[in-house]
This record gives C-alpha cells, structure tokens and sequence, in this order.
C-alpha cells in the first residue's frame, strides 16, 4: 500500500474530520456518477453516505491489495445494486437494443458510408461551452445501459485501470472493452448529431 | 484481411486508448489510419470524446447539507467505534 494511503487510512482510523471531509469531497463526484448510474439521481447520495458507513467500518481490515480509491468504488456500486434490488427499480433502457451489427453508418463491407462530421471545437472545453449540448449529453449518458455508463464513469472520469473496473463490475477485460466502446461511441454519436443540426 | 474495415478500426480505437493495441493488430491499424481520413477523424473524436465524458463527470460537488450530514454520520461512526472499543 502507498505510504499516502496508509497515512490516510491511519487518520480516518483516529477519527481525523479534516482527513475524512478531505477524501470525501476528493472522491464524491465519481462515487456520485457510480451511484447514480445503478440505481438513479435521487437516492445516489444517500447511497454514498451509506457506503462511506460500510468503508469506515470495514477501513480496519482494508488491506491495500488494490487502491484505496478501487476499494470504495466497489463498495458504492455494491451498495447501490443493493438499493437497486431493494426499490425493485428498473434500469432504463437496461435491455436498450444494441445497433452496432447493423450500425446504418458503415456500408455492406464495414466502411464508413456516413462519415462523422467536423466539429467546432477540439476540446472538451470548446464542446461544454455550449450549454445545450452539455445538457444533451448529459441526458443521453442517463439513457444508456447502466453498465456502459458504470464502465465509462469508472475508466474516462475516474482514471481507474482496467483490471480495477473488471474487478468492480466483475466482467472480462473483452466485455469491458466493449462496454467501453459502445458507450464512448454513443456519446460521440450524439455530439456529432448536435454539431451537425445544432439539435439534441 | 490485411487491413482491417473501418467498423473494426472503429472498436479498436476505444480499445487502443486504453490498453494500446500492438503487434500485427497494432500494425494493420496504422496503416488503415495512415490511408483513412474518415478513421482519423473518428480517432480524434473517440479521444476528444473520452475527455469531454471525464470533465463533465468531474465537476460534481457535494451540497452543504450532504457533506454536513455526512460529516454528522462520520462523528457518530467515531462515537459507535469507540464505545465499541470500550466494551472490548
């Protein structure tokens, strides 16, 4: 275990509030994009709140096998599938049908027939500074199947290695790839579509 | 195939980003890459792509009243471990 997780660790043990308020704001806003992904916006903080109970009690066993950030990521998205089962919630577009063998952009030999187009801007920033289509994305990220979104917040927002996420979604590094790919894919797709038609 | 179609390059783009793709796979994709315009365009795009998921997923803070309440949960969890270590 790196030296900063075990000093970490050893003040969350003594009960250091600046420690804990420090790591919880560090870490909210994936646990929060986790959270939401399984089992939806409304009771994602109450999820977290919860998970964060589950670590501090398990935090004397933690035994640094992977990182600390890996360690609580699993145990929200174990705690928000908990809470899923629980509301009996249904997970939208869960069985969303999946396009990609007959995706209408490729043409009979798999090559591009419609092209995406150029986009006006060439960073992230450039893309968000149009609020309409930030919102856009936002909305289509939600649509997605939850495992996609889980795969995407975990890898893209959370930096996480891929062995880590397999880990936390139990899935194969080639499911995972794919997971990845579709959702990325989507969200791309939708971006295109705005900068084409200025449209959601 | 020696090159692969623009569909496989498509899957392996996503794939390339995160663990990069080499050998004869790796090969075969620069050299659609190199000859592709459309592929090179998706390229770029699937990156600018990954970035803009990550900064929009990276801005969220907690409200006032979630970190206060959570912060009340952390003090009781404190309380609860010590009574707990009092017993023992």
């Amino acid at each position: 275990m790196p030296e900063s997780e075990q000093i970490i660790i050893e003040r969350l043990l003594a009960g250091d509030e600046t420690t804990f308020e420090s790591i919880f704001s560090q870490h909210y806003a994936l646990m929060f994009s986790v959270a939401q992904s399984i089992a939806g916006t409304a009771i994602a903080d109450e999820i977290i709140q919860e998970a964060w109970i589950s670590a501090l009690r398990a935090l004397p066993k933690f035994e640094g096998r992977s990182s600390l950030k890996s360690w609580l990521m699993r145990i929200v998205a174990n705690e928000a599938k908990t809470r899923r089962r629980k509301e009996s919630r249904s997970v939208s577009l869960e069985s969303m049908q999946d396009n990609w063998s007959t995706d209408p952009r490729f043409d009979g030999v798999s090559h591009w027939k419609d092209p995406s187009s150029q986009w006006h801007g060439d960073t992230p920033e450039d893309l968000l500074s149009a609020s309409e289509l930030r919102d856009c994305i936002g909305k289509n990220i939600e649509k997605l199947p939850e495992n996609q979104k889980v795969a995407m917040n975990l890898r893209d927002t959370g930096g996480l290695s891929m062995d880590e996420i397999c880990n936390i979604l139990n899935v194969t590094q080639s499911n995972l790839r794919v997971l990845l790919h579709r959702g990325r894919d989507k969200v791309l797709q939708v971006i295109d579509h705005f900068e084409r038609t200025g449209e959601c | 195939m020696l090159i692969p179609s623009c569909k496989e390059v498509a899957e392996q783009l996503s794939e390339n980003m995160d663990k990069p793709v080499t050998g004869i796979r790796g090969l075969r994709l620069k050299l659609h890459l190199w000859v592709c315009r459309n592929c090179r365009r998706y390229h770029d795009q699937m990156e600018l792509t990954s970035k803009t998921i990550a900064l929009m997923g990276s801005n969220k803070q907690p409200s006032e009243a979630v970190k206060k309440d959570m912060m009340e949960r952390f003090r009781d969890a404190k309380t609860d471990s010590g009574k707990e270590s009092a017993a023992d």
